[in-house]
């Protein structure tokens, strides 16, 4: 439900996710959208995304540095997600379960709701950071 | 009620020392009580514990009753004794009762400290990732 | 926001405040004669509308409050303070989980809403 309303908000600045998706490898805009909130989940993606930055950039001239297909980039920012939607569903499942008194341990909850607040912020905050230097991008002169 | 299983558990043992404590304090309410002599003496009541049914806890089994016979006293100016001036009182030590009632105390204090630290903890672990 | 787990969570907080309402008017009366305790129950109710899949059905499962009947004392009372206590910390802490958990839903969906 929350990770909708990431989506909706990521669908909100459309345009942006369809200029990196067409840049990148013409990854329609709802992935596009998953992709850039996914980034941050997997922190290892990181350098991914610098090197597709790099393939960016290269494109216009330079040689590219990195080999990372667009492709590899968007199917990891996509797996993010899958696994922040996973961590937001098991703590949704032990809240009703908190709920119903059929709950075995408080921590498990607590930790499950934890995780799963932790990976939204910092999806929420790959997204940003990907929105900003998007924007850095488009006011660059060529 | 599984949630919160610990102040549950504790909760049977807090029950069942005082129900102990019930019956050391009826013994010990009836210590005096006389009765004539073809009549049964006041019965002690002992109170039988067991680990509870689904195993979470303890429970009360049943309530196992004393013998009517009491000790004979001979006391003829009491109104209820009989033609050899004898009444009946039951058999109750006292000091077995004091003891009982010390650890039904003890027992029913080390319950309710269980519960106090159950609680705290089960806070604690609300608190979880709250700073 | 009719979704099923802050909808659940609603229905246990009103159930739990139902309890411990009960659990008060019990300790109340505890030397009333005649008086039998209330029982306040929801969750096995509340867990077959979770398992329903219906917003709806979780937002309308019931709070039952039924008498106690467990045998009374002489006075045909049957309150039973050392369980009404304890009752009383469980569902407590019961209503500050599920608060908790309210409280990460709303927290997350405004961490998601945040653009800068």
């Amino acid at each position: 439900m929350s990770i909708e309303s990431i989506a909706a908000l990521g669908g909100s600045s459309g345009t942006i996710a369809t200029g990196w998706g067409q840049a990148l490898d013409n990854t329609d805009n709802a992935q596009m959208t998953r992709g850039i909130s996914d980034t941050v989940s997997a922190m290892p993606t990181a350098p991914a995304a610098v090197t597709a930055a790099g393939a960016l950039v290269g494109a216009t001239g330079t040689p590219a540095v990195g080999e990372t297909s667009g492709s590899g980039f968007a199917s990891l920012l996509a797996g993010g997600l899958d696994k922040l939607q996973a961590l937001q569903s098991t703590s949704d499942g032990l809240a009703v379960k908190a709920a119903t008194g059929n709950l075995e341990n408080v921590h498990d909850y607590m930790i499950a709701s934890n995780e799963a607040q932790l990976a939204t912020q910092l999806t929420v905050a790959v997204r940003n950071k990907a929105v900003e230097a998007f924007n850095e991008v488009m006011r660059m002169q060529v | 009620m599984s949630i919160f299983e610990a102040i549950g558990i504790a909760g049977t043992g807090v029950t069942v020392n005082r129900k102990w404590m019930d019956a050391v304090s009826d013994n010990l309410a009836n210590i005096n009580t006389a009765s004539r002599t073809a009549d049964p003496a006041f019965r002690e009541r002992f109170v039988v514990a067991s680990e509870a049914a689904d195993g979470k806890g303890t429970q009360v089994a049943g309530i196992v009753y004393g013998g009517t016979e009491g000790r004979t006293v001979y006391d003829p100016s009491h109104p209820l004794a009989d033609a050899d001036g004898n009444v009946k009182y039951p058999d109750i030590d006292m000091s077995t009762q004091m003891t009982n009632l010390m650890m039904a105390q003890r027992a029913y204090q080390s319950n309710l400290s269980v519960v106090s630290s159950a609680k705290e903890a089960y806070q604690a672990a609300i608190q979880l990732g709250k700073n | 926001m009719p979704e099923i787990t802050s909808v659940a969570l609603h229905t246990a907080l009103d159930g739990l405040q139902a309890r411990q309402r009960a659990i008060a008017d019990n300790i109340a009366n505890i030397n009333t004669p005649h008086y039998l305790a209330n029982k306040v129950s929801f969750e096995d109710s509340l867990a077959q509308a979770v398992q329903s899949g219906s917003a709806r059905t979780v937002a309308t499962s019931g709070i039952a409050t039924q008498k106690s009947l467990e045998p009374t004392r002489e006075n045909g009372n049957n309150v039973n303070l050392d369980e009404e206590m304890l009752s009383n910390i469980s569902t407590g802490l019961s209503y500050q989980t599920a608060l908790n958990a309210l409280n990460s839903k709303y927290s997350t969906l405004r961490t998601a809403m945040q653009t800068s």
